[in-house]
């Protein structure tokens, strides 16, 4: 009998996540899509107030209005250029056309998301957009719940990593992390971590294409081999490496990103050309 | 006069320039080695170290030639025999072994056709790994059957044509296995070009290959040192500046020419290029070349001050 894999996502793919689909549906599986309406159930006043209990209102406040003058305009060119790089009109014809079974629920930690990974007997279950999920959707796989993570994780965890990487001088973040989902943010077993080369002229954008093409690749290979029957190794995290947890970014950050042409004029970048 | 003028007075430890092109007719070497010579002493590759080091009583001029085209034997070096002026020619190896046309000979040819889609642009495809750049054109090309015949002058020379450039006296050198352009594979797989391609040219001229050009230009340090690892002397960039006096050797810059430009537009871009940052590397970085400069200079902080507590969690 064939491995069964449930891949989630949240809301309409876009082509980074298409991508990852079109890949597992190629590895020799039986799949579902569970499509999440939307991130959460939590509603966003709730949502709001935690965080203000979190990290305090100035704060709270200079992470909205970062995302909302310059997080959203950063979305829309990312996401051109996305589109550009992995072909979106390609990836959604091959989408539409797939055939692949998608079951709905109202948000990713939904009790109806984990009726439809139990009905399914899900053997794998990978995360392939959304935020954190519990322990009652990601226990619902049989053998493990995978995510790929883009940020050498757990160096460093949460969102955000590749250009966190590039504010902070960090090129050791800069990479894409395939791993268990535990009850930790980026926490779970290891089963690959890789990073693209650094070079001049290089963006968070670039960085996260090639990422995420290295780290797709290297879960389409832990797939095939789960459907082999085998076990892939658990890469050994040294005891002395540093993990830091970065979140969504703030205003300064923002600015400090976008003033660094999205990365290009970092030290991180621009030092790759002259030593190594 | 101006280039002279201000090399000796403004810039005297720019020593030369390295010029990069790919191919020319007998007719336009005639024309470029008539522009240089009036200005640069030609040399050969294996004078390039001492004249960067002890300079010269003119400023010097390497030629290299990128890619393998057949025209660079059986047109480029036959003339540039006649004018006694040395040559590198960079040869891309899987062109040579299989005579497929470059990925982006297909694409300037598909070009000609008609307008392509953006997601077929230069500037996306050069973001691209070769596979996934091979593929979308390869997908191209068969659902409108296109049948690309390539023009003479974009055909491969063979390794005996190469060989034959090698015991004329010129240098060959290895310009990667596939032009892919190097820093957006995965480091294994640059690597591999890099040493494959090195070992090709060794193999097949009988001469050790002692000089790698990147493929656009696109290079990280640890390529270089691959590149250098592997016995390369010289690796090439296209950083379009002069070679000045103590220039790193893994790290050369190179200024492109087309047999467009005119006389004047030659010469100011040779004069500007004595400038850096001035001119754009035409790899598509841009001016980075000039903040990269400036930050070799800087010891690298350590990133262990740097690290910020803040949203840090346990």
């Amino acid at each position: 009998m064939s491995l069964r894999v449930a891949a989630l996502i949240s809301g309409e793919p876009g082509p980074a996540e298409l991508w990852t689909l079109h890949a597992l549906a190629a590895e020799p599986v039986e799949m579902i899509v569970v499509r999440a309406e939307r991130p959460t159930g939590i509603p966003a006043r709730k949502r709001l107030e935690r965080l203000r209990r979190e990290i305090g209102a100035v704060r709270l406040i200079s992470r909205i209005v970062g995302n909302r003058v310059f997080g959203s305009w950063d979305a829309r060119v990312r996401d051109r250029q996305l589109e550009l790089l992995f072909d979106g009109e390609e990836l959604r014809s091959w989408w539409r056309a797939s055939g692949i079974r998608v079951v709905r629920s109202p948000f990713l930690n939904h009790d109806a998301t984990r009726e439809a990974l139990v009905e399914y007997r899900a053997d794998l279950v990978v995360r392939v957009s959304g935020g954190v999920l519990l322990r009652k959707v990601f226990s619902a796989a049989r053998i493990a719940t995978l995510n790929i993570h883009h940020g050498i994780a757990p160096r460093v965890r949460g969102m955000w990593s590749i250009p966190w990487g590039l504010i902070e001088n960090r090129p050791d973040w800069i990479g894409g992390t395939v791993h268990v989902i535990d009850e930790g943010i980026d926490t779970g077993d290891v089963l690959w971590r890789g990073a693209p080369q650094i070079a001049a002229g290089d963006t968070g954008t670039t960085l996260f294409f090639r990422t995420h093409l290295e780290a797709v690749r290297a879960l389409a290979g832990i797939v095939r081999e789960y459907a082999r029957g085998a076990r892939p190794g658990v890469t050994a995290i040294p005891d002395s490496e540093e993990s830091v947890y970065r979140t969504a970014p703030e205003f300064g950050d923002w600015l400090q990103y976008l003033t660094a042409a999205r990365g290009r004029n970092c030290a991180a970048v621009l030092r790759t050309g002259v030593e190594c | 006069m101006l280039i002279e003028f201000l090399q000796s007075r403004m810039f005297p430890a720019a020593r030369g320039v390295i010029i990069n092109n790919h191919t020319l007719s007998g007719a336009e070497i005639r024309r470029l080695v008539d522009i240089l010579g009036r200005i640069f002493d030609f040399v050969a590759h294996e004078d390039l170290a001492r004249r960067i080091d002890r300079g010269g009583r003119r400023p010097f001029c390497l030629l290299t030639f990128d890619d393998g085209f057949r025209s660079n034997a059986a047109e480029t070096a036959p003339e540039l025999l006649r004018l006694g002026v040395p040559a590198v020619f960079y040869v891309t190896t899987s062109f040579l072994d299989t005579g497929r046309p470059l990925w982006f000979v297909r694409h300037k040819a598909l070009q000609e056709l008609g307008p392509l889609p953006e997601t077929l642009s230069s500037a996306v495809l050069k973001q691209l790994p070769l596979e996934r750049t091979e593929t979308l054109l390869d997908r191209f090309i068969a659902a409108r059957g296109i049948d690309l015949v390539p023009r003479e002058h974009w055909q491969a020379m063979t390794w005996d044509e190469a060989r034959g450039l090698a015991t004329r006296g010129f240098t060959i050198g290895a310009h990667a296995v596939e032009h892919s352009i190097l820093p957006r594979e995965t480091f294994a797989v640059a690597e591999g070009s890099i040493r494959e391609s090195m070992a090709a040219v060794s193999r097949h001229t009988g001469v050790r290959c002692a000089t790698f050009a990147f493929p656009n230009g696109n290079y990280t340090a640890a390529l270089c040192r691959v590149a250098t690892a592997c016995g390369a002397a010289t690796v090439m960039t296209t950083e379009p500046s002069w070679v000045r006096n103590g220039a790193q050797t893994w790290r050369l810059p190179r200024i492109q020419l087309f047999p467009s430009q005119s006389r004047r537009k030659i010469c100011l871009k040779l004069a500007a290029a004595l400038y850096d940052g001035l001119l754009a590397n035409p790899d598509g970085t841009g001016r980075a070349y000039r903040r990269m400069e400036a930050l070799r200079s800087r010891p690298r902080p350590d990133v262990s001050s740097l690290q910020t507590v803040r949203r840090q969690q346990s």
